[in-house]
């Protein structure tokens, strides 16, 4: 038990090797964290990940384009509806696929929900890390009205198989315009209810203000994105720095801390969730009619090329990157998971914390092991 | 004493060795209908009408679980941990007055008995923590016995004020004296928070449950028992929040006193919103951490608690009695500390940036 | 203290609340028109025919290769088929309910109904036959909408009932 603390060359200091071992009691998937601890401080941490490894690039290296939206689903399950679009524009960009108006606004209304949802995911996890159960199911009430939407337009609650290359696979039943401004007030509400549960009560703000500051610049050398990085500071959001799709035409506004603290990285998720609504409320007025989805060769084999897409999933920066060589399936296709790169800033992120301040800082950075072992 | 007075004391503790699990089962099924309702939804409700057997097939399952002995384990301190840490709540309810007549045992000196004893199941947390070989269970006994002396402090000091207030160690003269004056929890209101919230950290409770929290490394000194041995810590902890609850009453609000409604009756409706209150605050609050936990006591309850007793024992000594102007001096007092303490206890310890090597790369846009 | 008082109040305002637990066994569920549940074939009623005409297109697609088609032939007056399907096995436990069987279906004899309460403790019984699939898309072992107890319960799909009706190879490559 007494080694010497990798890190420092005092060879004296007697340390426990502590795991938060694979199985987590929150929410977050499995990840191996090896702490070394002296008492409550953790001296260091050496993440381990790999046990939800399913091999989503090799088995997409089988699928032709129309199956792959259903391997890439599982990777992120959380944001599905965020990675479908990121792989599709991807594809299109190989493909050469022009989008119809109608199905961008639908994809954007569709990622934009999932954002709401995947932060409501993250909320929950959050209060449970801080020690009570009533913000999981506070934010599961909101991710059960935006399922049920889903579930109308797509089949499904979670993964959905529905961005498909140029458009989406079907169109939007004849309600879809109800449903979503029925839910956008309840969604509204909810927001509200969790933010008067959690934000300003003053054991979560003692727990996790001032806990783990960051500047933009170390924040940007560990590789953080996303909101992690929006809360140093740092205004970056792809949708404003390199739009994608038809983010251009909306008008929203990028939430920006100040400290990066946990508490700014969790209000960064809230405030993005009212931009998302007013968003949707935008794509909705602003929904032409039209095809659903675009021209697609008859023949769907890979072109041969590459393409690179970039796009603001609700975690951070998602890349996806797909090379064709002409065949029926993919050559190879990469997902830039940015939960991989968050799992991987955690090594230094935890030097010198409190262990139980060290399940809220890997709450607060959202990550999914699904992403990040693929 | 009489055979008879013998055997009937015998019954009457027979009577509250088997209430007392029952009571503990009851206890967690309003905990869990109350969370439900809390959190919009149904508690246990599929088990027995309304669910109310839910707890009862709880108890079946952890009675007819495997019971492991972990290798490592201490044989003798990981076998009897469980009974010293159930037995001391017992014991207690041996004396608690729910009415003038239906109490087991009265004693002179009951109040000092009642905080006297749960001190010995902390004794058996160590044993637990020590005797279950493993390093979180270690860890997490030493935080929770440390918790558990720390808390007592307070605790014993805000009843304190109400012991010099009424003259008396008795459980039943305390209650008595609140019978003919107001309640002591509406004269000595300070007295009543410190003793809630004490009483809550004793035993491990939201907000206060870092030692046994789900979500951290440790579950606390009890995640190497299963089975029947899990159970009683269950149990144990249940009987000791229906103690914390009635002593509440009994000390702060009045006992059994109340016009119309039989003794027992007012004692019901009294206890119950605290221990809704207690199971409410479950749902509603998040987790200190242990060092806010400890500067929380140490810093802001132990020096109220003492300024407490100061004030009672003015007032008592002065003759004043419990009147309004102990009420806005204990107010007062309480509001300059918690102005001037809370801020020093929740402060993070500042840390150093991480290290930013040279060069510094350029921080895009 | 402010701060933990909203989160009683916003406690206490949803403890006032209706529940938004659904009642699931005791209520039918909620299905949507486009629910994906387990796919089934359809059935021509005037010709009295399954509408599949084996072309394998699905078993093609599908990316977890979960369907089995083999073709016998075929005479009849009404149609002018030669062929007809003799073997259709969808291993339900394989599928991933993705719903492109029936995107790439060129003659929509495939779709995916909300059947979604299937669950049984022997894995053979998860792969259906071409009678139990077209059960299924005829409604009458939807007991997802109607639950099992309920007074419109249809007929409970017969499982394959004993390892020896199991099929023996439960599918092969298309």
């Amino acid at each position: 038990m007494a080694e010497a603390v990798p890190g420092t060359s005092d060879s004296n200091a007697e340390f426990m090797q502590i795991n938060m071992g694979p199985q987590h009691p929150s929410t977050h998937g499995v990840c191996r964290l090896e702490l070394a601890v002296d008492g409550e401080v953790v001296l260091s941490c050496r993440p381990e990940i790999g046990y939800l490894h399913r091999g989503v690039e090799k088995i997409a290296e089988n699928l032709t384009v129309i199956q792959l939206p259903v391997i890439t689903d599982r990777a992120d399950y959380l944001s599905a509806l965020n990675t479908e679009l990121g792989v599709m524009l991807a594809a299109e960009q190989l493909y050469e696929v022009a989008v119809p108006e109608r199905a961008e606004y639908i994809r954007v209304i569709m990622a934009e929900l999932n954002r709401i949802a995947n932060h409501m995911m993250f909320y929950g996890a959050l209060g449970t890390d801080a020690g009570f159960s009533s913000p999981f199911i506070f934010g599961w009430w909101n991710r059960e009205i935006i399922h049920d939407v889903f579930e109308e337009v797509t089949g499904a609650r979670m993964l959905h198989n529905y961005i498909a290359l140029g458009g989406v696979k079907q169109d939007v039943p004849a309600n879809f315009k109800d449903s979503v401004k029925k839910i956008l007030p309840q969604l509204a509400d909810g927001l509200d209810r969790c933010h008067g549960l959690l934000t300003d009560n003053e054991i979560f703000v003692a727990r996790t203000k001032g806990l783990n500051p960051l500047t933009p610049e170390e924040a940007l050398r560990l590789g953080l994105t996303g909101p992690s990085l929006r809360a140093t500071g740092l205004a970056r959001d792809l949708r404003r720095l390199a739009p994608y799709s038809i983010y251009d035409r909306f008008e929203f506004e990028v939430p920006v801390g100040t400290v990066g603290d946990v508490h700014d990285r969790y209000m960064m998720r809230l405030l993005e969730m009212r931009e998302s609504l007013r968003i949707i409320e935008q794509a909705l007025e602003g929904m032409p009619d039209g095809e659903y989805r675009g021209e697609i060769p008859r023949r769907l084999r890979y072109p041969v090329g590459e393409a690179y897409s970039r796009t603001e999933s609700p975690r951070g920066e998602l890349g996806i990157y797909i090379v064709g060589d002409g065949q029926n399936t993919a050559h190879r296709v990469k997902i830039r998971a940015p939960a991989f790169v968050h799992v991987s800033a955690m090594e230094e992120l935890l030097k010198g914390t409190y262990i139980a301040d060290a399940v809220l800082i890997f709450a607060s950075l959202d990550i999914v092991l699904g992403e990040a072992d693929r | 004493m009489s055979l008879t007075d013998v055997l009937i004391t015998v019954l009457k503790v027979l009577v509250i060795v088997l209430a007392a699990p029952l009571l503990a089962l009851v206890l967690v099924y309003v905990e869990r209908k109350t969370l439900g309702r809390i959190q919009r939804r149904m508690g246990p409700w599929h088990v027995g009408p309304m669910g109310l057997l839910q707890t009862l097939a709880d108890a079946v399952k952890l009675l007819t679980k495997e019971v492991l002995t972990p290798e490592r384990a201490e044989p003798w301190a990981y076998w009897i941990a469980p009974i010293v840490v159930f037995v001391p709540g017992v014991f207690v309810l041996v004396v608690i007055p729910f009415t003038p007549e239906l109490v087991v045992s009265r004693l002179d000196l009951s109040l000092l008995y009642v905080f006297a004893l749960p001190a010995v199941s902390v004794v058996g947390f160590i044993m637990a923590g020590w005797g279950a070989g493993s390093k979180y269970a270690l860890l997490g006994g030493i935080r929770l016995v440390a918790q558990a002396v720390s808390y007592e402090i307070p605790l014993l000091f805000s009843v304190l004020g109400v012991a010099i207030l009424a003259g008396s160690l008795s459980l039943i003269d305390i209650v008595n004296a609140q019978g003919d004056t107001v309640w002591y929890g509406v004269v000595q209101p300070v007295a009543f928070v410190i003793f809630i919230m004490a009483g809550l950290a004793e035993h491990s409770r939201t907000p206060f449950d870092m030692a046994v929290g789900e979500s951290e490394v440790m579950g606390g000194p009890t995640i190497e028992y299963s089975g029947i041995r899990w159970a009683m810590f269950m149990l144990a902890e249940y009987v000791n929040i229906f103690i914390l609850a009635s002593l509440g009453t009994i000390i702060f609000l009045g006992g059994w006193h109340g016009p119309v409604l039989p003794g027992w009756v007012w004692y019901l409706l009294k206890t119950t919103p605290i221990l809704l209150f207690i199971f409410w605050l479950r749902g509603t609050l998040p987790r200190l951490r242990v060092d806010q936990l400890m500067g929380f006591c140490w810093k802001v309850l132990i020096p109220l608690s003492l300024l407490n007793v100061v004030v009672a024992a003015t007032f008592k000594v002065y003759g004043w009695g419990p009147t309004i102007p102990m009420v806005i001096a204990s107010v007062l007092a309480a509001y300059w500390f918690y102005r001037r303490e809370w801020r020093q206890v929740v402060a993070v310890p500042a840390r150093d940036p991480i290290p930013v090597p040279t060069p510094v790369p350029a921080a895009a846009e | 203290m402010r701060g933990i008082f909203k989160s009683f109040k916003e406690t206490l305002r949803s403890s006032v609340m209706a529940p938004v637990t659904e009642m699931y066994p005791y209520e039918p569920a909620r299905m949507t028109p486009r629910s994906r549940g387990a796919p089934g074939l359809l059935w021509n009623d005037d010709v009295d025919e399954i509408i599949c005409t084996g072309c394998r297109a699905c078993a093609r697609e599908c990316p977890d290769k979960c369907i089995f088609v083999s073709l016998e032939s075929y005479a009849d007056d009404l149609t002018e088929r030669k062929t007809m399907v003799d073997e259709f096995y969808l291993d339900l436990a394989l599928c991933s309910y993705c719903g492109i069987c029936v995107d790439v279906c060129p003659y929509e004899a495939i779709e995916m109904t909300p059947e979604f309460a299937y669950s049984s403790t022997d894995v053979r019984s998860m792969v259906l036959d071409k009678g139990e699939l077209v059960q299924i898309a005829r409604g009458m072992s939807r007991t997802t909408v109607n639950p099992p107890n309920s007074p419109g319960a249809p007929k409970p799909l017969t499982a394959v009932e004993t390892p020896e009706q199991a099929p023996a190879e439960d599918e092969g490559n298309a």
